[in-house]
């Protein structure tokens, strides 16, 4: 198990190097340096030579297969640089002042959209072909429809805009948190359901919940064990890769609710040609990913006696 | 003569063919239907745009300047007095076009090179799934925003990225249906015969793998708009004069305290035609599937 786990672990440095090369070649690649845009922005040119000096300090004036070895270097020491932009805080620090907003962000919403996606697929499996059915489907046709930056503008202009109930933007308390995660938990919420209704209608066919009826086990007793346990498989293969898409931010929710979390820095960072802050937020998304997959897959082999990591000899 | 009538008595009863039989299973859903009628009255509307579109959708008239809906234009004005509704129809041009073109781009790639990663296995199928393993292990809205301003805004550039981003699924479901579609019988016998590579792809894999392939182009064609509304709404697509439903909503959406119009009509068509490719992706899925009766 543990050999596995490290072959896995090793098999994320690769995946790393892979991206790392892949995006700082691509992002060199876009034509524009890191400081036309404040240039433009302040409608007058930067002198040729303060931008060579400026370029000289960040490395610009070396090719850039060097540039991409130095990178190399520092990542290793867990030096990602400063950001260009953001003057004066590193990369390392601007992901631990914004992150923690993203992250609560996803945390909450996956733990609102969580129990309500499995409650609403349960349901409409225990009531497959009745009328909660029908409904519980229909939502979730008209769910999947909604893109969720349309669904928080909506939310935004009734619960906010028109009713006042519910202050505009920000984070900061319980009240302003409501719109945000429930904006965020649409995509969450229809995934879980359709996957958990999926996978108990498929075990609820199975010779061994058949069985279990037949020894005179309680309804809920052959739902809860024997259904339930071994629906849920499936449905861990789809929230481990949910929760790292969550807790990276959601550059529309944190948009349109002006939450200080990750996703207004990264899109500032690639307009602005934020050359360490585009690489690493790209590897730490990488890494993020990678790492869910990961526990996803040692998750299965807990709850899956069946799927085991470890070859039999 | 007497061969000609014995021939006549052997011969099979007609059977329909295979398209025939999806068509009627497809129709008898008659939700499906109707939503595969309105989308393609959607695109007919869009298509002609100049004849349906009441006004010009540039034309500007500073007399009636954000204005909600009034007679003469239904779904109201703009910040510069352009007609709504005539913009919304020639927006979705631009958002239809991207949503079918770029999944039918994502097909061309994904479609052969996941028949040969299936069919030839080996360092053809290690490089591929490798490949794949790379590109969807970065966040896609991230790979698209890299991509887009790699390349640039636009029609064309938007259409390139979703390929880029969006063949590994379909290369990946491809090699899937290959891989199994490679054990069975039949194709083990077209080898045996020594039927060569690309004959047994075309004519037998890529053939039995087409239903689900063909669900998964539909369901993204939804997921394209979806896509593209999402970079337009970032300020990364279409750029105007051009405009397009996620455009729309992007950059109306912050006047929304004062016209709601703005928003809510681009928003609202947006939702509907997504639900209506959704429905007919998932009629589709039911009329291809032979396990269901209907």
């Amino acid at each position: 198990m543990v050999r596995y786990i490290l072959g896995r672990l090793t098999g994320l440095v690769g995946v790393l190097f892979a991206v790392s090369l892949l995006t700082f070649f691509l992002m060199h690649s876009i034509p524009g340096g890191p400081y036309d845009m404040k240039a433009a922005q302040m409608a007058q040119m930067i002198p040729q030579d303060l931008l060579d000096k400026i370029n000289k300090l960040n490395g610009l004036d070396q090719p850039v297969w060097k540039q991409y070895l130095i990178f190399l270097k520092n990542a290793l020491k867990f030096d990602f640089g400063y950001s260009y932009i953001s003057s004066g805080r590193t990369v390392v620090e601007i992901f631990a002042n914004h992150w923690p907003y993203s992250m609560q962000v996803g945390g909450l919403t996956f733990a609102f959209a969580f129990p309500i996606g499995l409650g609403l697929g349960i349901l409409s499996a225990m009531k497959r072909d009745t009328l909660v059915d029908r409904a519980i489907t229909v939502l979730m046709v008209i769910i999947q429809a909604l893109p969720s930056f349309i669904f928080a503008l909506f939310l935004k202009l009734i619960f906010a805009v028109q009713l006042g109930w519910l202050p505009t933007q920000g984070w900061a308390g319980p009240k302003t948190w409501i719109m945000p995660v429930l904006a965020n938990s649409l995509g969450p919420i229809l995934m879980l359901q359709r996957y958990t209704r999926g996978a108990m209608v498929d075990v609820m066919g199975s010779d061994y919940v058949r069985t279990a009826r037949a020894k005179g086990l309680t309804e809920n007793r052959v739902t809860l064990v024997h259904i339930f346990k071994n629906a849920l498989t499936p449905v861990i293969t789809i929230a481990g890769p949910m929760v790292s898409n969550l807790i990276t931010g959601s550059f529309f929710v944190e948009g349109i609710f002006r939450i200080p979390g990750l996703s207004s820095y990264l899109g500032g960072a690639i307009g602005n040609r934020d050359y360490p802050m585009i690489i690493s937020s790209t590897l730490f998304f990488t890494a993020i990913t990678t790492v869910t997959y990961l526990i996803t897959d040692l998750a299965y082999a807990a709850i899956d006696p069946r799927v085991t990591y470890v070859k039999a000899r | 003569m007497t061969t000609s009538v014995a021939a006549r008595e052997i011969a099979p009863a007609k059977r329909p063919g295979m398209f025939r039989t999806i068509v009627t299973r497809f129709v008898r859903q008659k939700f499906a239907f109707i939503c595969f009628i309105l989308i393609v009255a959607e695109a007919v509307v869009a298509a002609g745009a100049p004849f349906f579109a009441p006004y010009d959708p540039l034309k500007t008239d500073y007399t009636i300047t954000w204005e909600p809906p009034l007679p003469g234009h239904v779904m109201g004005v703009d910040d510069l007095g352009r007609d709504v509704l005539s913009r919304l129809i020639y927006g979705g041009r631009i958002s239809i076009a991207i949503g079918v073109v770029s999944q039918i781009a994502a097909l061309a790639i994904g479609l052969p090179l996941g028949a040969l990663a299936g069919m030839l296995g080996g360092w053809v199928d290690f490089a591929v799934t490798r490949f794949i393993e790379i590109l969807t292990s970065v966040p896609t809205i991230f790979l698209y925003i890299l991509m887009m301003i790699a390349l640039g805004a636009g029609f064309q550039n938007m259409v390139l990225a979703m390929a880029i981003t969006n063949w590994t699924g379909i290369a990946r479901l491809v090699r899937g249906q290959v891989l199994s579609l490679k054990q069975t019988d039949y194709v083990r016998a077209a080898q045996a015969m020594g039927g060569d590579t690309k004959h047994i792809i075309m004519a037998h894999l890529v053939r039995n793998a087409l239903g689900p392939v063909l669900v998964s182009v539909t369901f993204g064609v939804p997921s394209a708009m979806l896509a593209e509304a999402g970079l337009s709404f970032l300020g990364l697509g279409i750029r105007p004069p051009d405009t397009s439903w996620g455009q729309m909503v992007g950059m109306y959406q912050s006047y929304i305290l004062t016209s709601w119009h703005l928003t809510v009509f681009p928003a609202l068509v947006m939702s509907v035609t997504m639900f209506l490719w959704y429905q007919f992706g998932e009629g589709l899925r039911v009329a291809l599937d032979p396990s269901i009766q209907i």
